[in-house]
C-alpha cells in the first residue's frame, strides 16, 4: 500500500530552479534508483520526499495522502544520509533506538527491536560501541539499522555507497538488495528509492 | 525543513526579542542620555525621546577628557599592538612549523605557556620591569660575572637602562608579548600544502623568500582576522595603560573614562559622561560591525 | 601534525623566532620569576635589598580575613556572572541557530557587547543602575531605599555582575553559535526523521554535542572574570562600598600600587597565577577527550 506519487514537483532556491517539475510514480515494494550527474537535484528530490526541504511547486503523495505540509516525522519515511549522520555521542544501540525512544516506545520493547534490527544488519557485536570506533561499512550498517528499526513506509538512501571503498561498495550493494528482498516480503512492503551518481 | 511548531517558534521569537532588547537597551540609553541636558538626564525615569544637546555634550566631553589627543594615542596604541602581534606571531609560528632545529619543542612550549597568564595577573612585576626594560639583561650580566669582567678589563661600569614608563613603547610592547596570534598562524601554516614549500624550494627560494613571497600573501585572511581582534582587544585595555601612563601626553581614551565619572556633589552631569562613553566605545564597535566575519573567525581560532 | 617540507637553516629559524622570544622573556618570564622572588622575600624599609622570609608572606595573607574576603567575593562574582552570561548566551544561540526570521540581525547584534571596553560599559551601567538617576531609580520611587549600589554591598555586587555578564553574553554567543553551526546539518535532520521536535533535538543532540564548548567557555569566563572585571569594578565601585566588590585583581592593584606592598601583592599574584594555571590544566585535560563529530 505504500506508494509514492510525485506530481510536477519543483524546487527553487531564491530564483534558481533546481528541480524543474518531476513526475514519478513508485509502486509498493518497488526499488527505484535515481541517476544523474552531480548537482542535478537527486538529493533535493529525496529530501523533498522526506520533508527536509520545502516544496516550491507540485505535489507529493505517499499512500494516497498529500504530504506537502507534513513534517518529516509524520510522513513515515526513513533516510540513510550520505555521511550517515550518526549521533557521535550515542552508542550503536542508542543510535538505532533513538527514533523509538522519541516515539515513546517502552524500554524493554525498544531493546528487543534494536536487538532484532542489529541482527538484520549484522551489528550484534557492536551495540555498545560509539560511531567513532566503527569502520566505514559498519557505520553504514548502523545508518541502515536506524532506518529499518521504525518499519517505515519509505526508505530513502542518499548516495549510500559514495563514502565506501570499491570492495565495500559491491558488498553493500548486495546487502541493500538483500535487505530490499527481505523487507519487501513483509505484508506491507515499503517503497525503496535511492540516488546514486553514475559510475564511470 | 517542513516543521509546524507555531508555539515553540513564538516562544523562540519572544526570547530572541527580549535578548535583543537586553543587548540594545544599554546602547540606546547611552545614546539618548548623551542628547539630554543636565536636567533631563536626571529626571526619573529619563525620557527615551532624544533631546537636542548631543553636540554640546560631545563637545564638552571631548574637551574635558582631552579626547583629541587621547583618541589619537588610542589609535596609535591599538594599531601598533595589533600590527606587532601580526608580525611577530607570523614569524614565530614560521620558525616553529617550518624548521627542524634542536630546542624547537622547548620554544614551542615557552611561547605556549604565555597563553595561560594574562597581564592583569602578573601586573605588579611587569610594571617593575617596564621601569627598566633592560633590567633582566643587567641581572644576567651581573650574575654571570660578565659585568665584573668588563669592569676589570675596560674600567667601564655596565649599567643598562631603558625606562618604558610614560612612553608608547612601554604601552605597546608588554601587550604584544603573548602567544595568542602565534597559534592562529601555526594552525594556518599546518593547513598549507607541503607541495607549496617543495615547489618553492625547486624554484630555488630559501626560507626568507618563501615566507615573504608565498606564506605572507597566503595568510592575508589570518592577518585581517588577527588584526581585527587584536585592535579591539588593545583599544579596550585599561589596567596596563592606567599604570604605565601618568603623563597625560601618553594617556589613551579608555583610561579617560575615570575623569568622566560625575562628581558626587551637585547635579551629576551624566549627559556629558555618556557622551564621552559614546565616543570612546565607538571605534571598536564600528570595527566589529564592519569586520564581523573576520572578528568572529579570528576569535574562534585564536582561543582554541 | 608535522611538516614534510622544512628548511634546514637553524640560524634563520632562530632569527624568525627571536623577536617573540626576547619579548616574552622580558615581559613574561622575567616578571613572573620576579613575582616568585618577591613573594618569598621582604623589602627592607630603608633600602638594602630583600631578605628571604620563606612562606611568611603567604602565611600573612592566608591569615588575613580581607584576603579571604577578596577570594570569596571573586568566586561569587565569577560564578554569578559566568552562569548568567553563559545561560543567556546559550539560549540565544540555540534559538538563533533555528534560522527563523531575522536571524541574521540577531547574529550580529548579539556580538556587539563584546566590543565594548569593560570600563566604558562600567560607566554606562553605573548610570543605568544609579540609584538617583537612570532607570533602576524607578524602584526607589516605589520602595524608597530598596536599591542603592553606592551604599549597599549586595546591590553593588549585583550591579558589577550585571555589567560583566552583559559583555560576556556577546563573547559566549559567538562560541556557542559557531559550535552549533559546526554540528553537521544532517545530524539534526536525522533526528527530525527519527521524529524528534525542535526542543527535543536541542536537548538530545545539540546540548550533548556542545559539552566541550560549554566546558571551554566555563573556564574562559571564570578566568576572564578575574581579569576583565578590573575596569568594571574600578569605574563602578572602586571596590566599595566597604570592600564589598573588592575582587582579587583589584586587591592586588590596590595593595601593590596604592599600598606599595610589593611582597604582599606578589604573593597574591602567585596564588592567582596558580588558580588560573589550575583552571587551564583542567580545561586541557578535558579538551583531550573532546567529542568527535565524525
Amino acid at each position: 500500500m505504500s506508494s509514492i506519487a510525485i506530481k510536477g514537483v519543483k524546487k527553487n532556491y531564491s530564483k534558481t530552479a533546481v528541480v524543474h517539475g518531476v513526475d514519478l510514480e513508485i509502486a509498493t515494494g518497488e526499488f527505484i534508483v535515481i541517476l544523474g550527474p552531480s548537482g542535478c537535484g537527486k538529493s533535493t528530490l529525496l529530501r523533498m520526499i522526506a520533508g527536509l526541504e520545502d516544496i516550491s511547486g507540485g505535489e507529493i503523495w505517499i499512500d494516497n495522502k498529500l504530504v506537502n505540509q507534513m513534517e518529516p516525522r509524520e510522513r513515515g519515511c526513513a533516510m540513510v544520509f550520505q555521511n550517515y549522520a550518526l549521533y557521535p555521542h550515542m552508542t550503536v544501540a542508542e543510535n538505532i533506538g533513538y527514533a523509538l525512544k522519541v516515539a515513546g516506545v517502552p524500554k524493554a520493547e525498544r531493546m528487543k527491536r534494536v536487538a532484532a534490527t542489529a541482527k538484520v544488519v549484522g551489528l550484534e557485536a557492536f551495540l555498545d560501541r560509539r560511531p567513532a570506533a566503527l569502520s566505514g561499512g559498519q557505520r553504514q550498517r548502523v545508518a541502515m539499522g536506524r532506518a529499518i528499526v521504525r518499519e517505515p513506509k519509505v526508505f530513502l538512501f542518499d548516495e549510500p555507497l559514495s563514502n565506501l571503498d570499491a570492495k565495500l561498495r559491491v558488498a553493500m550493494r548486495a546487502e541493500i538488495r538483500r535487505l530490499h528482498r527481505r523487507i519487501a516480503a513483509s505484508p506491507l512492503p515499503p517503497s525503496l528509492s535511492r540516488t546514486t551518481r553514475p559510475r564511470r | 525543513m517542513v516543521e509546524r511548531t507555531p508555539i515553540f517558534n513564538a516562544i523562540c521569537q519572544i526570547v530572541l526579542l527580549i535578548g535583543l532588547l537586553t543587548v540594545l537597551l544599554p546602547f540606546v540609553i547611552v545614546i539618548v542620555a548623551a542628547t539630554h541636558d543636565i536636567r533631563a538626564v536626571n529626571t526619573v525615569p529619563m525620557s527615551l525621546v532624544p533631546g537636542s544637546d548631543l553636540f554640546v555634550n560631545l563637545h564638552e566631553a571631548w574637551v574635558r577628557a582631552d579626547l583629541g589627543r587621547k583618541l589619537f594615542n588610542s589609535f596609535l596604541f591599538a594599531g601598533a599592538v595589533a600590527a606587532g602581534k601580526v608580525l611577530l606571531s607570523s614569524m614565530a609560528a614560521f620558525a616553529i612549523v617550518y624548521f627542524r632545529f634542536p630546542g624547537r619543542m622547548l620554544m614551542f612550549w615557552l611561547i605556549f605557556i604565555t597563553l595561560m597568564l594574562p597581564l592583569e595577573v602578573r601586573i605588579v612585576p611587569t610594571y617593575a620591569v617596564a621601569a627598566n626594560a633592560l633590567a633582566p639583561f643587567q641581572a644576567i650580566l651581573d650574575i654571570t660575572g660578565i659585568s665584573w669582567l668588563i669592569h676589570q678589563v675596560s674600567g667601564l661600569q655596565v649599567k643598562l637602562e631603558w625606562g618604558l614608563l610614560n612612553s608608547y613603547t612601554g604601552l605597546i610592547l608588554p601587550l604584544v608579548a603573548t602567544a595568542t596570534g602565534t597559534f592562529l598562524y601555526r594552525q594556518f601554516y599546518l593547513t598549507v600544502p607541503d607541495e607549496l614549500a617543495e615547489a618553492a624550494k625547486m624554484d630555488g627560494s630559501g626560507p626568507v623568500r618563501f615566507f615573504v613571497d608565498i606564506l605572507f600573501p597566503l595568510s592575508k585572511p589570518n592577518m585581517i582576522a588577527l588584526f581585527t581582534i587584536m585592535f579591539v582587544w588593545s583599544w579596550n585595555q585599561y589596567l596596563w595603560p592606567l599604570l604605565i601612563t601618568t603623563d597625560p601626553n601618553f594617556g589613551i581614551a579608555v583610561t579617560q573614562l575615570k575623569n568622566l565619572i560625575p562628581s558626587e556633589f551637585g547635579l551629576p552631569d551624566w549627559n556629558v559622561a555618556m557622551a564621552g562613553t559614546l565616543i570612546i566605545m565607538a571605534p571598536p564597535l564600528i570595527v566589529v560591525i564592519l569586520m564581523q566575519r573576520w572578528f568572529v573567525r579570528g576569535l574562534i581560532s585564536t582561543e582554541k | 601534525m608535522e611538516k614534510r617540507a622544512t628548511f634546514s637553516s637553524t640560524t634563520i629559524g632562530l632569527l624568525f623566532a627571536a623577536p617573540m622570544l626576547v619579548l616574552i622573556f622580558v615581559f613574561f618570564y622575567w616578571p613572573s620569576g620576579q613575582a616568585l622572588y618577591w613573594a618569598f622575600t621582604l623589602e627592607q624599609p630603608w633600602g638594602g635589598g630583600n631578605t628571604w622570609v620563606g612562606l611568611q608572606n603567604f602565611r600573612q595573607l592566608l591569615m588575613d580575613p580581607y584576603y579571604w574576603g577578596a577570594i570569596s567575593r571573586s568566586m561569587v562574582f565569577g560564578l554569578g556572572s559566568t552562569s548568567i552570561a553563559m545561560g543567556v548566551a546559550l539560549l540565544l544561540a540555540l534559538f538563533t541557530d533555528r534560522e527563523m526570521r531575522g536571524h541574521k540581525a540577531y547574529r550580529s547584534v548579539f556580538i556587539w557587547p563584546y566590543a565594548i571596553a569593560a570600563p566604558a560599559l562600567g560607566l554606562a551601567f553605573r548610570f543605568i543602575l544609579a540609584p538617583e538617576a537612570g532607570f533602576l531609580s524607578l524602584i526607589n520611587q516605589i520602595w524608597p531605599g530598596l536599591w542603592n549600589p553606592a551604599m549597599d554591598g549586595t546591590d553593588a555586587m549585583i550591579a558589577v555582575i550585571i555589567a560583566f555578564s552583559w559583555k560576556y553574553i556577546g563573547y559566549n554567543f559567538i562560541f556557542f553559535l559557531s559550535a552549533l553551526q559546526s554540528i553537521p546539518r544532517s545530524l539534526i535532520e536525522a533526528a527530525a526523521m527519527d521524529g524528534s521536535g525542535p526542543m527535543r533535538r536541542m536537548w538530545d543532540i545539540q546540548l550533548p554535542l556542545l559539552t566541550p564548548t560549554l566546558f571551554f567557555l566555563l573556564v574562559i569566563n571564570i578566568t576572564e572574570s578575574f581579569q576583565d572585571s578590573f575596569g568594571i569594578v574600578d569605574i563602578m565601585t572602586q571596590g566599595g562600598p566597604a570592600r564589598a566588590t573588592e575582587l582579587m585583581v583589584y586587591k592586588i592593584y590596590f595593595d601593590g600600587f596604592k599600598g606599595l606592598d610589593y611582597s604582599g601583592a606578589a604573593a597574591q599574584s602567585i596564588i592567582l597565577m596558580g588558580l588560573v594555571v589550575l583552571l587551564t590544566i583542567v580545561q586541557f585535560r578535558f579538551v583531550e577527550r573532546r567529542v568527535h563529530y565524525k
